[in-house]
């Protein structure tokens, strides 16, 4: 096998304390350690405050990281900054939890989707459109969503749009927290089946984050169970699902039935 | 038009109407004024102090010109000192509260404090100083009461871009490797501007008020140029026994700023409305 793409070695992400007397916060990621082959999926499940999100947005460089090493691609990611960060930016998509907010109100859909293409240096003009429209097209919708704003989009249609945004500059990972979480569940289903067609197109790797094994499930090779901070268990997605090792794995599964269950019909 | 004046409201589009009334009067004055000449300036002492009359309908002034020449010349000054504060003011302010907002840390303790200096003085004694630092003067009054007002103009700014710095869309922007200039005008300010644009209209009838205080006291516009503030100040000397000197323009300032602040409110509870639907 060829080395990872994404690696993830003892990672900590601690937030600061408030407070001058305040004790040391425990660690949000404690020592978390995965690794991401190229072209395939690893998702990564827990409940609110296991600590997925944080680990995400360490991934994504939003938060600081206290110790440990994360290398993309075979450099050291988090030697990275400034302009040059900006740059490595550029090979990482991402996908928030609700399109609503991800996607800027006050711009179209194709400024929208200009904007990373516009970050990357491109100039704008009719290669660019094409472009955009292609984009559009490979996520499922249409060019006359174009001049368009968010809003006017339904949940499913907005979270293509942002997939769309996501893949413009061609990344090889491709990072998503949550993605169907917001959308009811017929849609959640479409959007998975575009997630599926598209890694297979563009030859992506993807950090799938969500509280909902269920769909995980569906869509990944490797899972990563989390719970507070740490990783519970971790393997192929098809031993996990048949047969979990730990207790708590077993609990977020039947939590997912039950749910699923006693959801009410809106 | 029709749908502008349903947004606006009955009160906000007759305010409207009073604004764009004065502001035609400001742009055409010597053509609009009965006295041209009287309006810039040349005296006409053979009929001074005259009340009201067909010739004068707002009577004329301690110098014999047209009072309502006068008015109307005082338009200009009046309109233009009021819009160009708040533009000034807006344009220190707006990138001062944009930068301490989005940067945080040690470049928005710098700023803010800076700013937190020249609110801690009183607004009309601070322009009262440096207008008598700078000499009488148009501009020089513009610029006095601009130095006392971008402060409010900066801390908006800062609170809105609080918010909107944490917005998923910012965020998106920021992975995506956005340079942060770019997020600071692309994604942040469209959502910041509004606010302080309905502010900033809010803001011009305050704003010309100061203005008029200020050539009321002598630092304003040099005469003979009309200016409704000092237009007061002169006919004070003869008021009550000749009103009009004085009640002339100082009806002005108080219908042109009303007009203004009713305006401002106007837009500022659509504003209201328009966030109200997008929650």
């Amino acid at each position: 096998m060829t080395a990872p793409l994404l690696d993830v070695h003892n990672l900590v992400v601690r937030y600061k304390p408030r407070g001058l007397f305040a004790a040391a916060a425990k660690p949000a990621v404690d020592r978390v350690s995965l690794s991401l082959p190229a072209g395939s999926t690893l998702g990564v499940v827990g409940e609110s405050g296991s600590g997925k999100s944080s680990l995400l947005r360490a991934v994504l460089r939003l938060v600081p990281v206290e110790s440990g090493s994360i290398t993309l691609d075979g450099q050291d990611w988090l030697a990275a900054h400034g302009p040059a960060l900006r740059r490595a930016r550029h090979s990482i998509g991402f996908v928030a939890q609700n399109p609503f907010l991800s996607l800027s109100p006050r711009l179209t859909i194709a400024q929208i989707l200009a904007e990373p293409l516009l970050a990357r240096g491109d100039k704008p003009g009719a290669a660019m459109q094409d472009r955009i429209a292609v984009l559009l097209s490979r996520c499922g919708l249409p060019p006359d969503f174009l001049p368009r704003r968010a809003r006017e989009l339904s949940g499913g249609q907005a979270q293509r749009v942002a997939i769309a945004r996501a893949l413009a500059l061609s990344p090889r990972l491709l990072v998503l927290d949550e993605p169907t979480s917001a959308l009811d569940v017929s849609v959640q289903a479409q959007i998975l089946n575009l997630l599926m067609d598209l890694k297979a197109d563009f030859g992506l790797s993807m950090l799938f984050v969500t509280h909902n094994l269920k769909v995980v499930a569906h869509i990944a090779d490797q899972l990563m169970v989390m719970r507070q901070g740490s990783v519970v268990e971790s393997g192929a997605t098809e031993r996990i699902m048949s047969a979990a090792e730990q207790l708590y794995t077993q609990e977020l599964m039947g939590f997912g039935r039950r749910a699923q269950k006693s959801a009410p019909t809106s | 038009m029709s749908a502008l004046a349903r947004r606006l409201g009955y009160g906000g589009t007759l305010c409207l109407a009073v604004i764009v009334t004065f502001a035609l009067l400001a742009l055409f004055a010597p053509w609009l004024a009965p006295y041209p000449d009287q309006g810039m300036g040349t005296p006409n002492v053979i009929a001074k102090l005259k009340p009201p009359s067909a010739d004068f309908w707002l009577g004329t002034d301690h110098l014999g010109r047209d009072v309502l020449s006068r008015v109307i010349f005082g338009a200009r000054v009046s309109m233009s000192a009021g819009l160009l504060i708040v533009a000034f003011s807006l344009l220190i302010g707006l990138p001062v509260g944009l930068l301490a907002g989005y940067f945080g840390g040690w470049a928005d303790e710098a700023l803010m404090r800076v700013t937190d200096v020249f609110l801690a003085f009183p607004a009309l004694l601070l322009a009262v100083l440096l207008a008598a630092a700078l000499g009488p003067g148009l501009l020089n009054s513009i610029v006095a009461v601009a130095v006392t007002w971008w402060p409010w103009y900066a801390r908006m700014a800062r609170a809105e871009v609080l918010v909107l710095r944490g917005q998923p869309y910012v965020e998106a922007a920021s992975v995506m490797g956005v340079s942060q200039g770019r997020i600071l005008i692309r994604h942040i300010l469209p959502g910041a501007a509004r606010p302080l644009l309905v502010q900033a209209a809010l803001d011009v009838g305050p704003a010309l008020l100061t203005a008029s205080s200020l050539s009321f006291l002598g630092l304003g516009i040099l005469p003979p140029t009309a200016d409704w503030g000092k237009m007061v100040d002169e006919g004070r000397k003869f008021f009550p026994d000749r009103w009009w000197v004085s009640a002339a323009p100082g009806i002005a300032i108080f219908l042109l700023a009303l007009a203004f602040s009713v305006l401002g409110d106007a837009l500022r509870d659509r504003e209201g409305d328009k966030r109200r639907d997008a929650a």
